[in-house]
């Protein structure tokens, strides 16, 4: 058991195996440029969808609530 | 007449415009975490899978960004959203059948006759720590990506993960042995002592 500079112990296996991760750290997968074009265009379609969506969902849900109050049978002592 | 570069803005300023509606100032902000986004999305999930994990998590931080509290750095946050991203695509990925892995990356390099040999060899060890690093369990998979791949701090991670410093610590540990015998039950001698 050994310790690097951050106080981290390390067996001789682990740090075989930090070396052999160096690989993997040196050659990292990098993202085309069109992921952020490609981001941007989901969130305009996004957005562009959704704000009607909810106004659709809130005219529904105050009809569903106003129908409720019609169809309510009347309460109380008659 | 040149206009005097921009000083760079904070991440806190660009949320701050993104939240008053300026989609450039989101731009900025894609632009400036993507590579870190797709490099544990692509760790996590492969390659195939890393660009639409990448685009989910931004679009997902995108309708969540009025519930970032700031008590987190940006890149903390949007990692914890990119793990989970990642983690449930592979949950989902799981259910549908897939060509075995081991079959699909154990193909040879497109044109080896160009490469010298010692590329070839370095790239098949890459390829095939690629492929250890990918059976690990996902939850191991993530915690030694951002810790021994990407360098995060205990405490990030911990941030990260949603989850105390010493079960960090101690899942790092067990992901480092699982690879560790991984590596040892492989034909490919790795050289690691008992």
């Amino acid at each position: 058991m050994s310790a690097d500079e951050t106080g981290e112990e390390f067996t001789l296996a682990e740090r075989r195996l930090a070396e052999h991760l160096e690989l993997l750290r040196a050659s990292p997968p990098i993202t085309t440029p069109q992921l952020v074009p490609r981001v941007i265009r989901g969130v305009r379609w996004q957005r562009a969808v959704r704000d009607p969506f909810l106004l659709v969902g809130a005219v529904a849900a105050a009809l569903l609530e106003g129908l409720g109050v019609l169809v309510k049978p009347p309460t109380g002592k008659s | 007449m040149l206009l005097a570069p921009r000083a760079m803005e904070s991440d806190e300023l660009l949320i701050e415009r993104t939240l008053e509606g300026e989609l450039s100032a989101f731009e900025e902000l894609v632009e400036r975490h993507r590579g870190i986004v797709y490099r544990v999305a692509a760790r996590i999930v492969g390659p195939d899978d890393a660009e639409d994990v990448s685009q989910d998590t931004f679009l997902r931080a995108f309708h969540r960004l009025d519930q970032y509290r700031g008590t987190a750095a940006f890149r903390t946050w949007l990692l914890q959203i990119t793990q989970n991203t990642a983690l449930n695509a592979l949950a989902w990925s799981r259910r549908r059948p897939t060509v075995p892995a081991e079959e699909s990356a154990e193909t040879p390099d497109r044109d080896p006759v160009r490469q010298p040999v010692t590329e070839l060899e370095r790239r098949e060890r890459e390829q095939r720590l690629e492929l250890k690093l990918r059976a690990l369990r996902p939850e191991y998979r993530a915690v030694l990506v951002l810790r021994d791949l990407e360098g995060l701090g205990y405490n990030e991670i911990a941030e990260v993960l949603e989850m105390p410093l010493g079960s960090v610590k101690g899942r790092l540990h067990r992901a480092r042995g699982e690879l560790i015998d991984l590596l040892r039950n492989n034909t490919y001698d790795w050289e690691l002592p008992p």
